[in-house]
C-alpha cells in the first residue's frame, strides 16, 4: 500500500462509495441490511487439544461462557490422514488439536452438545471429506437430520500448498475430493459451507494484506471453476463457499480490506461466473493475527486482540475468533481463553458499535483505502493470470516465494526499527523469563489414543471393513462420487488413516517445489 | 594450502508441522549473513534429518518445531545423530518452546534454544560467534559413508589447482542444463533406479553463492528424494565460491575421491553459464539436459553444450509442447553435429523406465 496522505478529502473517495447501500450489490458496505442490529456475529473460538473427552469439556466450557459457535482444531496426524498409532505421529498426538481416528472419537467430542442448535467449523483440509462424514454420522447418532446440521469444513487445499503445509494429495485429485463433497453436501447438508477459502494462513505466513486478498480470491476462483466444470449450480456454489481472513494491526486498513474483499468477490461472481446478485455475498470468518502476538510483554497482546477484533466488527465480519494473550508462547491457558472471548462480548454488549451498520462508510480515508485495496489486489490477480494462472502459480511455488519475500521484508523492517512493535523494538523493558501458566499436555493422551485405536481395530468386523476399503479404492480409480464410499467405510469402522491411506494409493502425494 | 569457507548450516523441520515461515526467514537471513545454508523442507523424520546433516557434514544443525512435539522430536534427532556416531559442531533448536522445556532440551545437547520473539540478527550473531567458519570433524567410529562425508570437508577446504589421479572405479557424469530444465528431479529418478539395481551412487550438487554476501542457499537437495539407503546413496551440496579453475579442481578432487567408492558420481552443475562446455580436466561424461520451455530454436543454437555433449537428455517429455520441442532439438543437433550425434534419451517426470535406460547407458558408457 502507498504511504498515507496528509489529509483525505472528498476527491479521494470514489463516486460509487457515496451510492453504496448496506445489503445491496456489490456489498461494499455490508452483505445484510441490518447487520448486527439484527444478528450478532458468531463468537467462534478455535479450540481442541488432547483426547476427545478433553476437547468435549473445553467445548462445553465455551458454550457455558457464551460462545455461540464451535470451531474444532485437529492434531497434525489427523490433518495429515494418519492414525494416532502411526510411526510419524510420535510426539504429535493431541498437540495442535484433538486426535480423531474413528467415528467414536468424533462422537465423544460432541457428547451432550445439541448439533441442531450450534454450528461447527472444522479446520480440516486434505481429509475434509472423511471428517465431514464422521460429523454427519455423529449427527445421525444424535437423531439430527443432515439438513439441520450447520457448519463449515475448511477444505481449502490451495492455501495448504502455499502456506500451511498440511497437504496429502496432489492438487487435481484433491480438487476432485472437494467437488465430490460439494455435490454431496448440496443434497444432504445445504446449511454447510463446503469450502472456507482462507487468506488467514497466507497472511500468517508473511503475506501483505494485498497479497492476502488477491491470493484468497484467486484460490476461490480455482474452486468455483472446478465446481462449475463438474456441473454444479453457480448460485449454490455462491451460497456454500465462505471465506476466512486475518485481522491484523492496521486498524482502518483491515476494516477497508474486508470492504474491498466484498466488492471484488461480488464482481467476480457476477461478471466472471454469472451468479445472481444474491449468491455474490462474501461471508467471512475472521481471526485476530497470531503473528502479531509478541512473546515480549505478553499482556500487551490482550490490547492488540481487542483492537483487531474491533476492526473486524467494523469491517462486517460474520464470525470471529479472538486470540488469547499467551499464544506466542504455547497453547492458551483457561484464563487467557476466557479473556479472549470476553473481549468479543465487551465489544458486542458495551460499545454500541453493533447499533450502526458499516459506520466507517463515508470516511474519506476508509473509502480511499477500500479503493486502493480493490485496485491493487485486482492488479495482482491480473499478474497471476499473466504468469499462467493461479493453479500453475501455486504448483510452481511462485506464490509461496512471493509470500516468503514479503515475510523477509517485514521481518527486516521490524529488526531495523522501521516497523515499530511495542515491547519488541520500542518501549522495551527488562523482563525476567516469566514462568507462565501455558497449557501443558498430559503425555498419557498419546498412549491412550494409541491403545484406543488399536482396540477399535480389534473389535470391528475386519472383513466388512476391508471390503469397504476395497470398494473405496476401486471408486477412487474411476470418476464416481467418492463420498458415499467414504461413508460406507466409516460405518464399517475404517479409521481416518485407513480411508486416507486408501485414497493415497490411487492419488499419490503432493511433491512441494523447492524454495 | 587451505582456504576459509563460510560455516555450513542446515535448518530442519522435524515432525508433521507445516509452519515454516520462521525456518525460511532464518534460512534467508543466514544466507545474507554470509553462511552456506541448506533447508530440509517440511515434514522430515529425525532419521532423514540426521542422515542429511551427516552427508553434508554441516557445522551447524538447527531444528525448528512449532507443534508442541519438540521434546519427542528434538531428542529423536539427537538419538539418530548418535546412531551415526557423528555430531555437528553446534546443535540449535527453535520454535514455540515454553521456558519450562529449555533446560531439558539443552541437556539433550542443543547449545541454544531460540524461542518466540528472537530476532534474526541475534541468531546470525550467535552462530557467527560460535562457529565463524567451515571446520572439519572427525568421525572415526562412524559408518564408512559418514567418514567419507567428513573427508570431503577436508577436500573442500584445500586449495588445489590440479586433480590428483585416483584409482577410480566409478564413472563421473557431469549433468548440465539451464535452470528449470529439471536436472535435480532427473537425478532424483536416477537415485531411485540406482538403488533398485544395488548400485552405489553419489551426487555432488553445485549451487552458486551470492556474490555480495558470499552466502548461499543450497536448494538442490530439496528436490531429491529423502528416503534412501544412506549406505548406497550420498548427496552432497557444494557451494560455488569464486570462479574458474579453483572451483573446477575442487569439485574434481571431490568427484574423483567419491568415484573410488561409488559406482556412479553425478556432478550437477550450477545454474549459470550452463550452456557452455564444461572445461573440467578430469575424466567425465557430459550429459546435457534440455526441456520444453527452455528456449526457442535460436536459443537452442546458442547452447554450445549441444555441440560437445556425450549424451543429450530431453526431459519433461510428458509436457504437451514436448513433441515440437523434440523436433526443434533434433533439427539443431543435425545442423551443428551432422551425423556425429550424441546418445539421445527422452525422459519424463515419474517415469522409472526412461530413468533406468539412461542409468544403464551411463554405467556402460
Amino acid at each position: 500500500m502507498s504511504k498515507p496522505k496528509h489529509v483525505y478529502g472528498p476527491q479521494d473517495a470514489p463516486g460509487e462509495a457515496a451510492e453504496a447501500q448496506p445489503g445491496v450489490y456489490p456489498y461494499r458496505r455490508s452483505i445484510h441490511q441490518q447487520m448486527y442490529r439484527q444478528k450478532l456475529w458468531t463468537m467462534r473460538q478455535y479450540s481442541g487439544y488432547g483426547g476427545p473427552q478433553q476437547t468435549n469439556q473445553r467445548f462445553k466450557q465455551i458454550i457455558a461462557s457464551g460462545g455461540t459457535g464451535l470451531s474444532l482444531a485437529f492434531d497434525l496426524p489427523t490433518q495429515l490422514g494418519l492414525d494416532s498409532d502411526h510411526e510419524l505421529a510420535r510426539g504429535e498426538v493431541g498437540r495442535t488439536g484433538v486426535a480423531i481416528d474413528t467415528v467414536d472419537d468424533m462422537a465423544a467430542v460432541f457428547d451432550g452438545i445439541d448439533l441442531s442448535q450450534i454450528s461447527t467449523s472444522m479446520t480440516i483440509n486434505a481429509p475434509a471429506a472423511v471428517l465431514w462424514v464422521f460429523y454427519m454420522l455423529v449427527g445421525q447418532r444424535h437423531g439430527v437430520l443432515p439438513r439441520a446440521l450447520r457448519g463449515t469444513v475448511q477444505n481449502d487445499i490451495l492455501k495448504e500448498y502455499i502456506a500451511r503445509g498440511a497437504y496429502i494429495y496432489p492438487l487435481e485429485p484433491n480438487l476432485r475430493l472437494i467437488s465430490d463433497l460439494f455435490e454431496y453436501c448440496g443434497q444432504y447438508t445445504p446449511k454447510f459451507n463446503v469450502i472456507s477459502v482462507s487468506g488467514y494462513h497466507i497472511r500468517e505466513a508473511g503475506a501483505t494484506a494485498v497479497q492476502e486478498l488477491a491470493f484468497t480470491l484467486a484460490n476461490a476462483c480455482v474452486y468455483v471453476q472446478k465446481l462449475i466444470d463438474s456441473g454444479q449450480d453457480i448460485n449454490r456454489v455462491g451460497r456454500q463457499i465462505s471465506f476466512f481472513f486475518s485481522v491484523d494491526n492496521g486498524f482502518l486498513e483491515e476494516a477497508a480490506k474486508f470492504r474491498a474483499a466484498r466488492v471484488m468477490w461480488a464482481r467476480i461472481m457476477r461478471d466472471q461466473f454469472g451468479a445472481d446478485v444474491d449468491a455474490c455475498r462474501l461471508r467471512f470468518h475472521c481471526q485476530t493475527a497470531g503473528s502479531s502476538l509478541t512473546a515480549q510483554q505478553p499482556d500487551n497482546n490482550a490490547v492488540r486482540v481487542a483492537l483487531q477484533a474491533m476492526s473486524a466488527v467494523l469491517g462486517g465480519t460474520q464470525s470471529l475468533h479472538t486470540n488469547a494473550r499467551d499464544e506466542a508462547l504455547g497453547l492458551p491457558a483457561d484464563s487467557a481463553s476466557q479473556l479472549a472471548l470476553r473481549t468479543q462480548q465487551i465489544i458486542a454488549c458495551e460499545t454500541n458499535i453493533t447499533d450502526y451498520v458499516d459506520p466507517l462508510a463515508g470516511s474519506y480515508a476508509v473509502e480511499a483505502l477500500t479503493q486502493q485495496y480493490i485496485d491493487q489486489a485486482t492488479d495482482l490477480i491480473s499478474e497471476i493470470d499473466r504468469q499462467g494462472g493461479m493453479k500453475m502459480a501455486v504448483e510452481s511455488g511462485l506464490i509461496k516465494r512471493w509470500v516468503q519475500d514479503a515475510a523477509y521484508q517485514r521481518q527486516r523492517g521490524i529488526e531495523n526499527g522501521s516497523i515499530p512493535i511495542v515491547g519488541v523494538n520500542c518501549h522495551q523493558q527488562n523482563e525476567q523469563s516469566l514462568p507462565r501458566d501455558v497449557l501443558q499436555l498430559d503425555p498419557e493422551v498419546e498412549t491412550s489414543a494409541i491403545e484406543h485405536v488399536q482396540k477399535h481395530r480389534a473389535g470391528r468386523d475386519e472383513k466388512a471393513c476391508a471390503k469397504s476399503l476395497q470398494i473405496l479404492f476401486a471408486t477412487a480409480r474411476c470418476s464416481e462420487n467418492l463420498i458415499p464410499k467414504i461413508e460406507e467405510s466409516a460405518k464399517a469402522g475404517a479409521t481416518v488413516g485407513e480411508i486416507s491411506g486408501e485414497l493415497q494409493k490411487v492419488f499419490g502425494s503432493h511433491q512441494p517445489t523447492a524454495i | 594450502m587451505s582456504k576459509t569457507l563460510p560455516a555450513r548450516i542446515m535448518i530442519s523441520k522435524p515432525g508433521l508441522d507445516g509452519h515454516d515461515r520462521g525456518a525460511v526467514l532464518i534460512v534467508q537471513a543466514l544466507r545474507d549473513a554470509g553462511f552456506d545454508v541448506i533447508y530440509t523442507g517440511l515434514r522430515r523424520t529425525p532419521r532423514q534429518i540426521a542422515v542429511a546433516a551427516a552427508q553434508e557434514d554441516v557445522d551447524v544443525l538447527g531444528a525448528s518445531c512449532m507443534s508442541g512435539a519438540h521434546i519427542v522430536l528434538l531428542s529423536a534427532v539427537v538419538k539418530e545423530l548418535d546412531a551415526l556416531h557423528w555430531r555437528p559442531t553446534l546443535l540449535l533448536a527453535g520454535g514455540i518452546i515454553p521456558p519450562r522445556d529449555v533446560e531439558n532440551i539443552e541437556t539433550m545437547g542443543y547449545s541454544t534454544v531460540f524461542g518466540p520473539g528472537t530476532s534474526l540478527k541475534s541468531i546470525a550473531e550467535a552462530i557467527a560467534g560460535l562457529v565463524p567458519a567451515r571446520t572439519t570433524r572427525s568421525a572415526t567410529s562412524a559408518p564408512t559413508w559418514v567418514q567419507m562425508a567428513t573427508q570431503l570437508t577436508t577436500l573442500e577446504l584445500e586449495t588445489t589447482r590440479w586433480v590428483e589421479k585416483q584409482p577410480q572405479s566409478g564413472k563421473i557424469v557431469v549433468v548440465a542444463g539451464q535452470g528449470g530444465s529439471g536436472k535435480s528431479t532427473l537425478i532424483g529418478s536416477l537415485i531411485k533406479v540406482a538403488q533398485q539395481d544395488g548400485l552405489k551412487l553419489a551426487v555432488l550438487a553445485n549451487d552458486p553463492a551470492n556474490p555480495i554476501s558470499q552466502g548461499s542457499i543450497l536448494a538442490d537437495r530439496l528436490r531429491m528424494p529423502m528416503d534412501f539407503d544412506a549406505d548406497r546413496v550420498l548427496i552432497r551440496s557444494l557451494p560455488v565460491h569464486g570462479t574458474g579453475e579453483i572451483v573446477a579442481s575442487s569439485c574434481g578432487q571431490i568427484a574423483t575421491t567419491l568415484a573410488v567408492d561409488y559406482d556412479l558420481v553425478i556432478v550437477e552443475t550450477i545454474g549459470v553459464g550452463q550452456n557452455q562446455p564444461v572445461a573440467f580436466s578430469w575424466p567425465h561424461i557430459t550429459v546435457s539436459v534440455v526441456a520444453p520451455g527452455s528456449g526457442d530454436h535460436w536459443q537452442l543454437r546458442k547452447n554450445a553444450l549441444l555441440e560437445t555433449c556425450h549424451t543429450l537428455v530431453i526431459h519433461k517429455c510428458d509436457l504437451p509442447e514436448a513433441q515440437r520441442h523434440m523436433l526443434e532439438v533434433q533439427q539443431v543437433l543435425h545442423d551443428v553435429r551432422g551425423d556425429k550425434l550424441p546418445a539421445l534419451f527422452k525422459t519424463s517426470l515419474d517415469d522409472g523406465a526412461s530413468a533406468q535406460a539412461l542409468l544403464d547407458h551411463l554405467i556402460n558408457a
